[in-house]
């Protein structure tokens, strides 16, 4: 994060392709249009590289940090999104994937359709928190410090959100 | 068929993980479309304020020069004593 701090692109890189992938899966599975989930993470990542200085290690992690920030964003993006929809303006449906080996992802693309209908259903606390553990694995002190909140309570929410989601699923996902 | 074993905490995360992750291992695209923004972020805050300084300053300049003008010009009237202003005025009118 120093090395951020202090311009170096190089460590920008390095920063995506760390926390890269599972930013990407959490923000798959907040986001209310999930096809919006590349452009937070880019907007995410660039909130990063602007504030670096302002980071403290004394405060959080890197990660805790970096997802506290994408949460932020997520958050507001779903916000304008509710809205949108609620005046009609975002009713059109998602375009299809019309890139070569779409067709072999469908199951993919199924198992992403099942997990985020599951994860609809849950309280969005609930899911903010199992995201975090499924996708980043974070211990429960790290989830309570990007959600806020105490250890206890996010051992509670993820009890609860797993129980959900096994009631939800079953065993559909594996 | 169903699996009569309820699914671990562990394997229920990750098939959570696994599903939502269809190409999220491959950063390379994110990092490039981060590092292109990063770069055209960094440079327009100083490039907009020269765009907007070479295209509007020189027209804001005649403004304020014209504005200072027609304000002197105003003063010379008001402050001067109204015959004066009469007698320039009926001075121009005859030289018509």
């Amino acid at each position: 994060m120093a090395a951020l701090a202090a311009g170096d692109r190089h460590a920008m890189a390095q920063v995506i392709r760390r926390h890269g992938p599972g930013l990407r899966r959490f923000l798959a599975g907040m986001l209310a249009a999930p096809h919006e989930a590349e452009d937070i993470a880019q907007e995410t990542f660039l909130r990063v590289w602007s504030a670096a200085t302002r980071y403290d290690p004394d405060k959080a992690s890197p990660s805790t940090w970096i997802y506290r920030i994408a949460l932020r964003l997520a958050i507001d993006r779903n916000r304008r999104t509710g809205f949108r929809r609620f005046l009609g303006l975002d009713a059109a449906p998602e375009p299809e994937d019309e890139t070569p080996g779409a067709e072999s992802s469908l199951a993919a693309r199924q198992a992403l359709g099942l997990a985020r209908a599951g994860l609809a259903a849950l309280p969005d606390r609930q899911r903010r928190a199992l995201l975090l553990r499924a996708v980043t694995e974070m211990s429960t002190a790290e989830i309570a410090a990007v959600l806020g909140g105490t250890p206890g309570a996010v051992e509670q929410l993820l009890v609860r959100a797993r129980s959900g989601l096994r009631a939800l699923m079953g065993d559909k996902l594996l | 068929m169903t699996n009569p074993e309820p699914m671990s905490d562990a394997r229920l995360e990750a098939a959570l993980a696994k599903a939502l992750g269809p190409g999220a291992d491959d950063t390379a695209p994110l990092s490039r479309a981060v590092l292109s923004r990063m770069a055209l972020d960094t440079a327009s805050p100083r490039t907009q304020l020269t765009e907007v300084l070479v295209t509007h300053l020189p027209l804001t300049g005649l403004f304020l020069a014209a504005l200072l003008f027609a304000g002197a010009i105003g003063h010379i009237f008001v402050s001067s004593d109204l015959t004066e202003a009469m007698t320039i005025i009926s001075l121009i009118g005859s030289g018509i």
